[in-house]
């Protein structure tokens, strides 16, 4: 279990989310089964304040940005998770979107595929992920082959204006897709099918359309999970990750002996009443 | 990536409810089901062909090796009266030139090669998802070059064949080759060039000349040439000066006399590597048919002139005029590489063997097993055998009508050099193996092989091949039981150390203690006789069977030589239901020891049964009868078991009485499940601890019974003496 520290700390928490902060705290205090992304001073602060723990006892189980995740390495597991989100902040009131975990995974193929994983940042915190980045130096931190992009296709994750039919991205966002992309990359929205109207929820038409953009001119797609393969009919997207191909969405259906043999047909036959 | 331009297919759009040929009403609604598909537009031709054009996904990664994006559009020309397979064309402007691609008389759009097999097949199991889905695959794979198999050609398949033509595998620019016509079905010429004449088959009227060029890592052939200009500009990138090359040989075949009514064929090779590193080349090659003769061919390339009275003037510096070449139409002929012993292997999946076989037999399943073996390019072959072929020998061997009254031998080593193309593949000696008149061609090739294959379902023939002479090679023996329905295969090893003579004792020796095999031996339906003679019986075998045991048995021996240990080994076919059930016999080890003029041969097993009864017995002596065989021409005794004492022997501690309790019925059952091959060769008994292995008085006088017995009937006496610590004596003459 991955959780960012915030969720151990929030308060008035409901339900779903109740339900997750019970159970990370739960794991925290047994010591295993728990990674906590970042660690602020309240952090600390709680653990001291429980009966049964310390936050000595549980320090390892804490991962910072700027860091790679411990347990996995590109030559063990064959990929390693660099951390960019959550940072510590302690002047800043706890935002659950922003707090939100966001790494690049990097794999062990010929070619070094790239993962990053937007989560539900907004623009601001992308803003700080490249200045830090860049300030560190570590800009193939990132860069990426297939981009999971932040907060359902919104258009705050790239800027504060949604823009009428396109939305202009801050400018280290914009770096870091029009330059960090690699070729023939491909950019996924975990989202709902892109609405041709305007729309306040996301996802927004408007960020979609720089998103095809970006991915037009890398020789790449966009690609939005319900709309994969059928708005009808969507299924779970597959990425093969090879030596040579790199990521390859999987658009190949199952053979009827498998799509047909693993479900039950309907009822058949002359029913009576 | 830019603006993504397409070529616009030039038919009249329609609305899609217009289609009416079901193959592409049915793809319409597939491509609309498809979620990796989106519909474009229908097209209709005048002739009544129709078209769709779609979208496709690309499951590709990002990085591939030949430029197919992530989306592609096509377009499928369904034909009106659906006899040849939709045409699949890529649609993008700059789609690549990659293999597999249909050589049409166009080179763009781009048409895509989806299957390589027939129409008529695929039409058995059309789906049109199934068709969309390859359209698909195609792409993918053609993404990351996984299309092509490692053997596949680089130059794209012709359309628009008006034949065929059987070309040498092997055929040299400076070779003559002769054409002749085999067949013309449905107006396609069907045409056998050959390096040699064969004047009783049907010249064709046309000159042959063959042109090579420089090894290429891709194909130059983008579309069906039509014309000598076409054909020379494809041909200029594979560094053929085709004008200047075909002028050359248009003056040879004039300065040689050849008939310039005659028309031109046209052989190009194309050597072709996979990439820049390989050394792996194939050849592909092309063949086509000029329209004209070689008269006007030779105008048109301005090598000679016409004067007003007919005479053919020689032009001394050629110029020949774009205008003209492209008046030199051809067309395309698809060729076919003689076949030959790399590709008979390569069919049959097994790798090339010149191993040196000597095959003894030439019957009815020796010619089939020998035409197997041919048939997969396999060994270099001396045949041995006497025998004329007679009518009813067609019955079961793998000849024709034609072939009665003709040498065996012979013409299973001809045929077998035809299929091959080989001239040496196969040779022959018409000779009786077992009394040759030339003993030394006999022996000369036996020395020379690498193994001696024995057909000859002659026990004789094994036993003579079983003698350790200069001949080092291992015999391998196949025969089949007299109903046909058991193949055996008795194979030495390597290094001869089981031979075959004892191998088939140890075959015996299974039979009578295995039930499984019961009636092996079994003589079958009674003979049919095939002229007056005595001898001339034929024996009842389908020919079902027969061609199963070929095929077992032609198997078996690919596999046999490639072993070092020997082998015995049974196949019964069940008729009922025609399984083959194998049964394998364990090789048990052996001792050849000389005594007296004697050579004896017995299993080592024996030794350790007998010493057992032996010590069970103890203090008393016993005995028993052993079962076994002769070479009487070769002086050697086989033994191959034993009878234990019977119940009404008498054991004592200094003498033994054998009794004779069931041991009529046993060596009966023996001699009849083994037709007489096993049986009594003589006694055995044990002596005391030390007591020496030497005849003792009354063992004389038994040794002396046993050679009245056996005398009578002209067989040596054998007398066992088992001792101690499994120490023995045979004792003989």
């Amino acid at each position: 279990m991955w959780v960012p520290a915030a969720i151990l700390l929030e308060t008035n928490l409901k339900e779903d989310a109740q339900i997750l902060r019970a159970e990370a705290r739960h794991r925290l205090k047994k010591k295993e089964g728990i990674k906590v992304f970042s660690r602020p001073d309240q952090m600390k602060a709680w653990c001291d304040a429980q009966n049964d723990i310390s936050y000595d006892e549980v320090k390892h189980l804490f991962v910072d940005a700027g860091t790679l995740v411990p347990g996995f390495s590109k030559d063990g597991e064959g990929i390693e998770f660099f951390v960019h989100s959550p940072f510590v902040s302690k002047t800043k009131e706890i935002n659950r979107n922003d707090e939100a975990i966001v790494v690049q995974a990097t794999f062990n193929n010929n070619r070094e595929t790239k993962i990053i994983l937007g989560s539900d940042i907004s623009h601001k915190v992308w803003n700080d992920i490249v200045e830090v980045t860049k300030y560190k130096e570590n800009e193939e931190r990132l860069e990426w082959d297939l981009f999971n992009i932040s907060h359902h296709c919104s258009y705050l994750a790239l800027s504060e204006e949604k823009g009428d039919s396109e939305t202009i991205p801050d400018d280290k966002i914009k770096w870091m897709f029009e330059d960090q992309g690699h070729v023939a990359s491909t950019i996924i929205s975990t989202s709902n099918p892109i609405p041709t109207e305007n729309t306040d929820q996301p996802p927004h038409r408007q960020a979609a359309r720089y998103y095809e953009k970006v991915t037009d001119k890398l020789g790449g797609e966009f690609k939005v999970t319900m709309d994969h393969p059928s708005t009808k009919n969507p299924k779970p997207m597959v990425f093969t990750i090879k030596d040579d191909e790199g990521a390859k969405l999987v658009k190949t259906l199952a053979p009827p002996s498998i799509m047909i043999g693993s479900r039950k047909p309907p009822r058949a036959g002359y029913g009576e009443g | 990536m830019g603006k993504v331009n397409y070529i616009n297919l030039k038919p009249e759009q329609i609305d899609p409810g217009l289609l009416t040929l079901p193959k592409a009403i049915q793809c319409y609604l597939a491509i609309n089901q498809n979620p990796f598909f989106s519909f474009v537009k229908c097209l209709k031709a005048e002739g009544g062909n129709e078209f769709i054009v779609f979208d496709t996904e690309v499951e590709r990664g990002q990085y591939v090796l030949n430029d197919i994006r992530f989306s592609e559009r096509i377009g499928i020309e369904f034909q009106a009266d659906d006899e040849n397979i939709p045409w699949v064309y890529a649609l993008r402007e700059d789609f690549p030139f990659v293999m597999h691609l249909n050589s049409r008389e166009f080179s763009k759009p781009r048409c895509l090669c989806l299957y390589d097999e027939t129409y008529d097949d695929l039409k058995l199991k059309w789906t049109p998802v199934a068709f969309l889905n390859r359209i698909r695959e195609w792409l993918a794979k053609t993404a990351t070059n996984e299309l092509h198999p490692e053997d596949q050609p680089l130059e794209p398949l012709l359309i628009g064949s008006s034949g065929n033509v059987i070309i040498p595998s092997n055929v040299n620019d400076d070779d003559k080759l002769f054409l002749y016509l085999k067949s013309k079905v449905n107006n396609k010429y069907n045409l056998i060039a050959s390096k040699a004449e064969q004047k009783e088959l049907h010249g064709f009227s046309c000159h042959a000349i063959s042109l090579t060029g420089k090894p290429q890592v891709h194909g130059i052939i983008e579309k069906t040439p039509l014309n000598f200009y076409e054909l020379s500009s494809f041909l200029k990138k594979g560094q053929i000066d085709f004008v200047k090359e075909a002028s050359k040989k248009l003056k040879k075949i004039k300065e040689e006399g050849g008939d310039l009514e005659y028309n031109l064929l046209l052989i190009v090779r194309l050597p072709k590597t996979r990439d820049d590193q390989s050394d792996f080349v194939v050849n592909d090659y092309y063949t086509f048919l000029t329209n004209d003769n070689i008269g006007s061919i030779g105008e048109k390339l301005d090598i000679w002139q016409k004067s007003p009275d007919g005479i053919l003037g020689v032009v001394y510096t050629p110029n020949p005029q774009d205008d003209d070449l492209k008046n030199c139409g051809v067309s395309v002929l698809t060729p076919h590489t003689a076949f030959d012993r790399n590709k008979a292997a390569a069919f049959n999946d097994v790798e090339v063997s010149k191993i040196n076989i000597v095959q003894i037999g030439v019957g009815a399943l020796g010619s089939q097993i020998y035409m197997n073996m041919t048939r997969s390019g396999f060994g270099k072959w001396i045949l041995i055998d006497d025998d004329i072929l007679l009518p009813h020998n067609l019955a079961r061997h793998a000849f024709f009508g034609f072939n009665q009254g003709d040498l065996k031998c012979e013409w299973a080593a001809k045929m077998g050099n035809d299929i091959l193309h080989e001239e040496n593949h196969a040779k022959y000696l018409s000779e009786n193996f077992v009394n040759p008149r030339n003993s030394s061609a006999v022996l000369d090739a036996l020395s020379n092989a690498q193994v001696i294959l024995d057909t000859s379902a002659s026990i004789a023939v094994a036993r003579k091949l079983a003698e350790k002479d200069e001949a080092s090679a291992r015999r391998v023996s196949m025969f089949t039981n007299l109903t046909g329905k058991d193949l055996v295969v008795i194979a030495e090893d390597k290094y001869r150390i089981y031979t075959l003579d004892s191998l088939e004792m140890q075959y015996y020796g299974h039979l009578i203690n295995n039930g499984e095999l019961k009636g092996h031996l079994d003589s079958g339906k009674a003979a049919v006789r095939y002229t007056n003679s005595c001898r001339s019986l034929s024996s009842r075998i389908p020919q079902d069977f027969m061609a199963l045991h070929a095929s077992i048995a032609s198997r078996i021996l690919k596999k046999v030589v490639v072993k070092e240990e020997p082998l015995i080994g049974i196949w019964r076919i069940d008729d009922e239901n025609m399984n083959v059930k194998h049964h394998e016999i364990a090789i048990a080890s052996e001792t050849r020891l000389k005594q007296d003029e004697w050579e004896i041969v017995y299993m080592n097993a024996i030794i350790s049964k007998l010493s057992e009864a032996r010590i069970a017995k103890l203090p008393n002596e016993t005995g028993g009868v052993l079962v076994g065989s002769y070479d009487m021409h070769r002086k050697i005794i086989y033994v191959v078991d034993s009878i234990l004492s019977p119940k009404d022997s008498e054991e004592y501690p200094n003498s033994y009485l054998r009794g004779i309790e069931g041991v009529k019925e046993r060596l009966l059952a023996i001699e009849n499940q083994t037709v007489g091959n096993l049986s009594y060769v003589g006694e055995w008994h044990s002596h005391p601890d030390n007591c020496g292995l030497e005849k003792s008085e009354d063992d004389k006088k038994q040794f002396e019974w046993i050679d009245e017995q056996l005398s009578s009937v002209g067989l040596p006496p054998l007398m066992l003496i088992m001792g101690g610590n499994e120490k023995f004596k045979f004792h003989t003459h």
